[in-house]
């Protein structure tokens, strides 16, 4: 039983502090919803809770690019709830992948504290952070990154190589499900460099969401398309949402995808907008 | 954890992305691994013709056995420091507990004047029974290794002749500088005449015409002493300076010229494929606890085979040295093919490393593509390297190597032993550094990684 | 009155040669009391070898006329039969149970510090050239000093240094020597023996000590005893004649 659902039947339910608690210039979920719907829907679901997904505590990171130094999170605090669909929308060099890198455990904050399902990432060894990103996270990229050399289904398969309860039907099962979901279950054998961009991209999120994580992070996973494919991804990302209640977190700086997203967190040279 | 065939299909999928580059990295290390097996080849083959002429037509045998200090004074003072016929009982009677054994053979070793009665020319005689000759010269690793030493015009020895007691066989060198070309089978069954007058040509040239000699020496006992031979047989030594003095007779025919029934020296010959280091020790230790005396020699030591133990110790260094240089070649070769690989593939293991791979994981899957292109390249070095040596080997290149006799043929030796040997040390040195390296590269951070 | 006195100068330095002997009359005379004689001459021989703790005994009984001579092996026992022949300026050696004679070296040992030549007769005037060297003495004894060059190379010594008594005008000592002149053996003779020649009574060797130069311990002597003039037939001293 993973650590999130332990949390889950042993915890009770808790209501956020709603006002101020997500920082200036974050719109609540909340303020969609009324108090009691919420209520209602997260307990006929089950599996939510109103413990934070993740939290970010006066994180700060700094990089050095030669002489100079540049900010790149200037005491963020942030705290993501199961199930939302959260754009960071930003300029370039804004400071999106660098949040998106350190919520992910792919990157370490100089200071602060980050908290994945109430558990700080921060005293994980490199073992232990990858094996939470195996079992509890998806990762969509802005330039696909499949591995060339792997078919589609190989692609989509890479994750579940890891763990190793799995059998090999088992799988086979969870690979087709996350191509259907994704509507490539035609193109399993194929290379992807056969692939156009929105196909490519497609693989990649059902690589992300093939171990059925708690968490998909996307950085700019629309970057490399058109704009009606793009709008199609985004789409798509926003039907697994619901349909599957993954909590996705993505960065874009297309103030035009906003369309679907429940929630959105501007960020400006390290901080959030107020 | 990831299916095994899995893990190496994409391993070889990786190898075979970037073709040509990985071909071209394939071929150095293939090339570097034929010339380390060449080089190999050729020591195997010099090691064991060099060997089985010391042993077996130097009549060394694989050990052999001296009085104390007998090897350094049995010339000067031939009668104290020979093996008496007690010391051959007492010795043969130890080696009887030994079943590595093959046989032993007893030699008398003696100096004097061969004579025509106008020519005279040192020897240097070996007297050994006829038929430990023949089984010597008959042994399958002397037609294996050095059949051109046993063919025509050397296919004759004394054991063919047992009836003639005081046969002896020459080296061809020898038959010239004495002006006796002919052997026995080919010459009157007669004595040439007492030439007195050595500037008349006529008398002379009646001399070449018959195969008989006379040997003169110093008896062990001081006195003068003078024996006939027929000379029946040429022979080569395989070395060159023993080609001037060498000369075979029947050890009873030398007893008698040097009035002795002793022999200088026991020659042990063992089974093919014994060790002889690991015989010798065992012996040694067996030999200094029942019976003192006595000093024991490999035919590897230099004051036995010193033309064997200069050439291989000269081989040998030269080999290592260009050994050193191949395998650097192989290393740097490797080591380029990770960075290259690895550099271009930075953004795929920045994302496996995302999705929960390990820094470990990443590294074994590079560890494999190397693997897998040191093992591509040495079954192409192998297949290079056997093309090379039946090539090589059917030209039959004859060459004069530095204090050979004659000509040898150049051949070359590739055994399955060499071939998995250079491969396992190419693999060694080559994973090593493929693994030093990858520690390394994939220490980088992940978002670094990601970069590109 | 000068010229006398010039005669004189001129004279009485040949007169004193007139008086002493050429080297080559030396060596002709010195010859002689080592068997280098003109009719056959036979003696026994002994001779006696050491060489650090080990001794040797050989006996030889010689046969010689003029430059040729036959020594055959009397003793010790395993050696009887053995013959050397001296026959001109070869040397033959011949036992039972070869089928012919060979020819040797008077250089070759033949015991001790004997070489083969050594037991033969002595003609250094035939086989040597003599240059005067300045007087010696040996003891007491004032010599005559020659230095001997070989003429060809069957010689059983290159060269050698030989001491002459000017008293007796027999040889006294002799050094064997390397063409350079270095060292090899040194002998010391005795003339304890006579033999009649010609009517007259010689004096002959009755010893000669053979010392290796550089360790004068090994040693061969060689006792004459016996030493009388004969008849033989030419064929003695005839190779082909071993073999009967």
């Amino acid at each position: 039983m993973s650590e999130s659902t332990k949390e889950i039947t042993e915890g009770g339910l808790t209501f956020p502090d709603l006002p101020g608690q997500f920082g200036a210039g974050v719109d609540s979920p909340d303020d969609q919803l009324s108090n009691g719907v919420a209520t209602t829907l997260r307990v006929a679901l089950g599996s939510m809770t109103d413990k934070p997904l993740v939290s970010l505590s006066d994180v700060r990171k700094t990089y050095r690019l030669g002489e100079t130094e540049v900010q790149a999170l200037r005491g963020v605090n942030l705290r993501v709830l199961p199930g939302e669909f959260t754009a960071i929308v930003g300029a370039s060099g804004s400071g999106k992948s660098t949040l998106l890198n350190i919520i992910g455990c792919i990157d370490i904050p100089d200071s602060g504290n980050v908290e994945f399902e109430g558990r700080s990432t921060l005293g994980l060894s490199e073992d232990e952070k990858s094996h939470l990103r195996n079992r509890s996270m998806g990762f969509v990229f802005q330039s696909f990154n499949l591995v060339p050399v792997l078919t589609v289904s190989e692609n989509i398969e890479l994750p579940l190589l890891l763990q190793k309860e799995l059998s090999p039907t088992q799988r086979a099962e969870r690979v087709l499900s996350a191509m259907s979901d994704v509507g490539l279950q035609d193109y399993a054998k194929q290379w992807p460099d056969k692939l156009s961009g929105g196909q490519r991209q497609r693989v990649a999120i059902a690589r992300a969401l093939v171990t059925s994580p708690r968490l998909v992070i996307a950085d700019e996973p629309t970057a490399n398309l058109d704009s009606a494919t793009a709008h199609r991804i985004v789409d798509l990302l926003a039907e697994l949402n619901a349909s599957r209640n993954v909590t996705f977190l993505f960065s874009t700086h297309d103030e035009k995808l906003m369309g679907r997203v429940k929630r959105i967190i501007r960020i400006q040279d390290g901080a959030f907008e107020t | 954890m990831r299916d095994s065939t899995q893990r190496w299909s994409f391993a070889l999928r990786n190898l075979i992305r970037h073709a040509r580059r990985n071909l071209i990295s394939g071929a150095a290390i293939a090339f570097g691994f034929t010339g380390l097996a060449l080089m190999g080849a050729y020591l195997v083959r010099t090691d064991a013709y060099l060997a089985v002429v010391s042993v077996y037509l130097n009549q060394a045998g694989h050990v052999s056995i001296y009085k104390k200090d007998g090897l350094q004074k049995y010339l000067t003072y031939p009668g104290k420091y020979t093996l008496s016929p007690q010391d051959q009982l007492r010795l043969g009677h130890l080696l009887r507990e030994f079943p590595e054994v093959e046989f032993t053979a007893g030699f008398l070793i003696g100096q004097g004047l061969l004579s025509t009665g106008c020519r005279d020319v040192p020897f240097l005689a070996k007297g050994i029974d006829d038929k430990k000759g023949l089984r010597i010269r008959e042994h399958s690793l002397v037609k294996k290794w050095t059949p051109g030493l046993i063919a025509p015009p050397y296919d004759k020895s004394l054991g063919i002749y047992p009836n003639i007691g005081d046969g002896i066989s020459i080296t061809g060198q020898i038959s010239q500088m004495m002006g006796k070309p002919k052997i026995w089978d080919d010459a009157p069954k007669a004595v040439s005449p007492v030439v007195t007058d050595c500037s008349d040509k006529a008398a002379k040239a009646k001399l070449a015409e018959t195969a008989d000699v006379q040997m003169v020496a110093k008896a062990f006992n001081g006195d003068f002493s003078a024996a006939d031979a027929f000379i029946v047989a040429h022979h080569s030594t395989g070395l060159a300076f023993s080609e001037e003095t060498s000369i075979f007779t029947n050890l009873s025919h030398l007893q008698k010229l040097f009035q002795t029934q002793d022999i200088t020296y026991l020659a042990v010959f063992l089974k093919p494929d014994t060790s002889t280091s690991a015989f010798l020790d065992r012996f040694k230790q067996k030999l200094d606890a029942e019976v003192g005396g006595y000093d024991v020699y490999p035919f590897y030591n230099e004051k036995i085979s010193p033309f064997y133990a200069g050439v291989m110790e000269f081989l040998t260094t030269m080999a290592s040295f260009f050994f050193v240089l191949v395998l650097t070649t192989i290393i740097i070769t490797i080591v380029s093919f990770l960075t290259v690989g690895f550099m271009e593939r930075r953004r795929e293991m920045g994302t496996l490393r995302s999705i929960g791979y390990t820094p470990r994981m990443i590294a074994g899957d590079f560890f494999r593509e190397s693997t897998l292109l040191i093992l591509l390249s040495t079954i192409g070095g192998t297949l290079i390297c056997s093309l090379v040596v039946v090539i090589v080997n059917s030209l039959q290149i004859q060459f004069s190597p530095p204090g050979i006799a004659n000509t040898m043929p150049f051949m070359l030796t590739l055994t399955p032993k060499l071939c998995f040997s250079v491969a396992a040390l190419v693999g060694a040195i080559g994973l090593s550094s493929a693994w030093l390296k990858l520690r390394k590269l994939t220490g980088e951070p992940i978002v670094d990684l990601l970069r590109g | 009155m000068f010229r006398i006195i010039a005669m004189l100068v001129i004279c009485l330095p040949g007169q004193a040669k007139a008086a002493d002997s050429t080297p080559e009359d030396l060596l002709k005379i010195s010859d002689r009391s080592r068997g280098g004689l003109a009719s056959t001459v036979t003696w026994q021989v002994e001779i006696e070898s050491s060489e650090k703790d080990t001794k040797s005994n050989r006996g030889f009984e010689i046969t010689a006329k003029g430059i040729d001579a036959l020594a055959k092996a009397t003793s010790p026992s395993r050696n009887k039969g053995e013959v050397f022949l001296f026959n001109d300026r070869s040397l033959w050696f011949y036992k039972p149970g070869l089928r012919k004679p060979v020819g040797i070296s008077s250089r070759q040992r033949l015991t001790g510090e004997t070489s083969n030549g050594d037991i033969a007769t002595t003609n250094y005037s035939r086989d040597y050239t003599p240059t005067a060297l300045p007087d010696d003495k040996v003891g007491e004894e004032q010599c005559h000093v020659l230095d001997l060059k070989s003429k060809n190379p069957s010689t059983t010594y290159d060269r050698i240094q030989y001491w002459i008594s000017k008293k007796t005008k027999l040889a006294i000592k002799a050094q064997f020597q390397t063409p350079e002149g270095k060292a090899l053996k040194n002998a010391f003779f005795k003339y304890g023996n006579t033999i009649q020649f010609e009517g007259k009574k010689l004096p002959f060797v009755s010893e000669m000590e053979i010392q290796d130069a550089l360790m004068a311990q090994n040693k061969s002597v060689l006792k004459y005893q016996a030493p009388k003039t004969t008849q033989a037939a030419a064929s003695v001293f005839n190779v082909n004649s071993l073999m009967r």
